[in-house]
C-alpha cells in the first residue's frame, strides 16, 4: 500500500547572485495515512522549504533538483501544474503562519470560503454558503453567519486561523499542511488551535505535515518527527522513541534547550553553541559537525548517512551507531 | 475608527464614509460637479451664441448682461467658457479613458511576468520619452486639425506612469501570503488575477485616475495656449485663454477669469484624488 506522503530524496537550491543555496538535501520522509508528521527545526533548516515544494510554491529562484514527491503514489514534482492545483485543496491542502497575511484585506470572510469550494466543485453559492457555515462551526466558530459576513480585519488572530483551517479542510482534504500554524499566535490561543486540529484529525482521518520549531507543539499533536538540520534528517522517529531515546546529539541539544517546569530556576537556559550551517556550503562532513560536542575527527570527514538505531528510529550519526550504543546515549541523557 | 465607520461592512463603504467626513474634498467634489454639469447642460438650451460677435460691447468688464463680460470681438465670455468646457472635458475624459490601457499593460506585464513583462515594460520606456508636445503636432498633422485630436496625444502622455504604477502594485500583491494561499489551495489564476489581484490594486488605480484626469485638464489648456488647440467654431478652454492674452493689459478678467475656473477645476481634482488617497489608505493599514 502507499503511504500519504512520500518524500524521495528530494533536495532544492535557491539560485540567488550567483551563489547556490542548498536549503534541502537529499530528504527522505513517510507520512501514512491517519498519521501527523512533525517536522523540527530551527531557521534556515529548510523545513518551510520542504512544505512549499510538496504544494509547488517555491519560488522562482528555488528549483527541485533531485527526488520525488509522492502523494497516494502520484508524483507531485512531475505533475502538470493543472493537475496539481485541482489536487491542491481537494486532497491535500495547507495552513501558514500568519492567518492574518493569508486571508485577502477585501474580501468578506465567506466569499473566500465559498471561493475556495467553488474552485473544486460545481455547486451553488446558497449550497457552498451553507457548507461553509458548517465548517466554520466544527472549527469552533459558532456564529458562523456574522463571522462569514466580516472582512479579516474585524477577526482575532486566533479566530482568523479557525477560519484558515476551515478553509483549507471546506473540501475534505486528506492531508493538511500546517506551516508553523501558531507561531503568530498568543499561547493561550495556541494551545486552543493545537487542541482543534488535534480533535479534527480524530475525528476525520486527516493527516497533518507540521511544520515546527517547538517541541511542545510536537508532542501535542504528532505522532512523528523529523528533526531537520541544514537541510538533511538529523534524526527520524516517533514522538516517543526521540523524546526518550535521542540518539542525535542535535535533537540531544534541542530536547535540553526545552524549559520545563522542574529545572532549576537559578540555572540559566542550556544552548546549543555556534550558529547555524551556511545554506551556500556543502559541507563534506556531518553539517553539524562544528556545533556538536561529540564530533571526532570522522565527523568532519565523512557525511554520516541515516541509518536504523532501533526499530523504525533512524539518526545521522555516526556516534549512534549500534541498538545498543544509542541505548546508552538514551540512559546518559534521559 | 469613527462609529460610523464600524456599521459599514464592505470596504467600499467604508472608504466612502472616510472620503464624505472629509469636508474640503466633499467642497471640491461639489464645486467639479458643478463646472462640468454647467459645461455638459447648460449649452444643451438656447444660450448665447459664443461666437456671436457684438461690435458694440467689446471688452465689457463683467455686467448683469454678460456674466462674465465680453472678450476682443464682443463675445460672450461665459457662453464661450460653457461651450468650450464642453469640448475641454471631452477631450480629458476620452484621453484618461483612452490611457486606462496602461492598467492592462500594467496588469499584464506584473501578473505574466518574464519576457511579457520585459516587452511592456521596455515599450512603456520607450512611449515615455516620446515628447507629448512634439507628438501632438505630428497627430494634428495627420488627423483632422483643430477639432480636439491632440486628445490622442494627451492619453499616451498619461499611459506610463499608469503601467508602472499597476505593474508595480500587481508585483506587490502577488508577493503577499494570501495569493499564495489561494493558489495552495487550489483557486486558479484567472481567478486570482480578476478577483484577488484586481480587488487590492483597485484603490491606488482610482486615485491615479483622478490624477490623471487633472493633469489632462492642464496639459490640454496648455496645449490650446500654445495654438495646438481647436478651430473656430470651436472652442476650447486652452484657445480662450490665448485670446485673453490679447488684451492682457485693456481687460484682464478676459485672461483671469478664465484662468480662475481651470485653476479651480485642476485644484478640487487634485483634493479630491487627495482625499480619496488618505480614504484608501486607512483601509489598507
Amino acid at each position: 500500500m502507499n503511504s500519504l506522503l512520500s518524500v524521495e530524496n528530494l533536495s532544492v537550491e535557491f539560485k540567488s547572485g550567483g551563489r547556490t543555496a542548498y536549503a534541502v538535501n537529499d530528504v527522505s520522509l513517510r507520512l501514512e495515512a491517519g498519521e501527523n508528521l512533525g517536522i523540527v527545526g530551527e531557521s534556515g533548516s529548510g523545513k518551510s522549504t520542504l512544505a512549499h515544494a510538496v504544494m509547488r510554491l517555491l519560488p522562482d529562484s528555488a528549483a527541485v533538483t533531485g527526488g520525488r514527491i509522492l502523494f497516494d503514489g502520484r508524483d507531485l514534482t512531475a505533475m502538470p501544474e493543472r493537475e496539481l492545483r485541482a489536487l491542491c485543496g481537494q486532497e491535500l491542502s495547507m495552513i501558514f503562519q500568519d492567518p492574518m497575511q493569508c486571508l485577502d484585506p477585501s474580501f468578506s470572510v465567506g466569499s473566500q470560503l465559498t471561493e475556495t469550494l467553488r474552485a473544486h466543485e460545481k455547486i451553488t453559492r446558497a449550497e457552498a454558503r451553507t457548507r461553509a457555515a458548517k465548517m466554520l462551526r466544527a472549527v469552533g466558530l459558532e456564529d458562523a453567519e456574522k463571522v462569514m459576513r466580516q472582512y479579516p480585519f474585524a477577526l482575532s488572530g486566533g479566530m482568523q486561523q479557525r477560519v484558515m483551517i476551515a478553509m483549507a479542510l471546506l473540501t475534505g482534504p486528506r492531508l493538511l499542511i500546517a506551516d508553523e500554524p501558531t507561531t503568530a499566535l498568543d499561547v493561550t490561543v495556541q494551545d486552543q488551535i493545537l487542541h482543534l486540529l488535534k480533535e479534527l484529525t480524530r475525528q476525520t482521518g486527516l493527516s497533518v505535515l507540521f511544520i515546527t520549531h517547538s517541541f511542545g507543539v510536537v508532542a501535542e499533536v504528532c505522532d512523528r518527527v523529523a528533526v531537520l538540520y541544514g537541510g538533511r534528517v538529523a534524526e527520524y522517529g516517533t514522538v516517543r522513541q526521540l523524546f526518550a531515546n535521542a540518539a542525535h546529539p542535535y535533537t540531544q541539544g534541542l530536547l535540553a534547550a526545552v524549559p520545563s517546569m522542574e529545572s532549576d530556576r537559578e540555572q540559566p537556559l542550556s544552548a546549543i553553541d555556534g550558529t547555524p550551517v551556511s545554506v551556500f556550503a556543502q559541507a563534506e562532513g556531518c553539517p553539524f559537525a562544528a556545533r556538536c560536542p561529540r564530533a571526532e575527527e570522522r565527523c568532519r570527514r565523512e557525511r554520516p548517512a541515516l541509518h536504523e538505531v532501533e526499530p523504525d528510529h533512524f539518526a545521522a550519526c555516526h556516534a549512534a551507531k549500534a541498538p545498543a550504543l544509542a541505548e546508552r546515549t538514551g540512559e546518559d541523557h534521559g | 475608527m469613527s462609529g460610523r465607520e464600524k456599521t459599514v461592512r464592505t470596504p467600499v463603504g467604508r472608504i466612502a464614509v472616510r472620503f464624505f467626513a472629509n469636508r474640503a474634498a466633499v467642497v471640491c467634489l461639489g464645486i467639479f460637479l458643478f463646472i462640468l454639469l454647467a459645461c455638459l447642460i447648460i449649452p444643451l438650451f438656447p444660450i448665447r451664441d459664443p461666437e456671436k460677435m457684438n461690435m458694440e460691447a467689446l471688452l465689457q468688464a463683467p455686467n448683469g448682461t454678460y456674466w462674465m463680460g465680453t472678450d476682443i470681438y464682443g463675445r460672450d465670455l461665459l457662453s464661450r467658457m460653457l461651450h468650450g468646457g464642453r469640448l475641454t472635458f471631452n477631450i480629458c475624459f476620452t484621453a484618461a479613458g483612452l490611457s486606462l490601457f496602461g492598467l492592462v499593460l500594467g496588469v499584464a506585464a506584473g501578473f505574466f511576468g518574464g519576457r511579457i513583462d520585459r516587452v511592456i515594460s521596455r515599450f512603456n520606456d520607450a512611449v515615455a520619452s516620446i515628447p507629448i508636445f512634439l507628438l501632438a503636432v505630428f497627430i494634428e498633422m495627420c488627423l483632422p486639425a483643430g477639432q480636439g485630436n491632440y486628445k490622442y496625444a494627451i492619453a499616451v502622455a498619461l499611459m506610463p506612469p499608469l503601467v508602472r504604477l499597476s505593474r508595480n502594485l500587481v508585483l506587490e500583491i502577488l508577493d503577499c501570503e494570501y495569493i499564495e494561499a489561494a493558489r495552495a489551495l487550489g483557486v486558479s489564476p484567472v481567478r486570482i488575477a480578476a478577483g484577488h489581484v484586481l480587488r487590492n490594486i483597485s484603490g491606488p488605480v482610482i486615485v491615479q485616475v483622478f490624477t490623471n484626469l487633472s493633469d489632462a485638464i492642464l496639459t490640454c489648456t496648455i496645449m490650446g495656449y500654445l495654438g495646438l488647440g481647436v478651430r473656430m467654431p470651436r472652442v476650447e478652454w486652452g484657445t480662450i485663454v490665448k485670446e485673453g492674452f490679447q488684451c492682457i493689459l485693456r481687460a484682464p478678467l478676459q485672461i483671469v477669469l478664465p484662468c480662475l475656473v481651470i485653476f479651480v477645476c485642476v485644484l478640487s481634482l487634485n483634493v479630491v484624488g487627495n482625499a480619496l488617497r488618505d480614504a484608501v489608505a486607512k483601509e489598507e493599514r
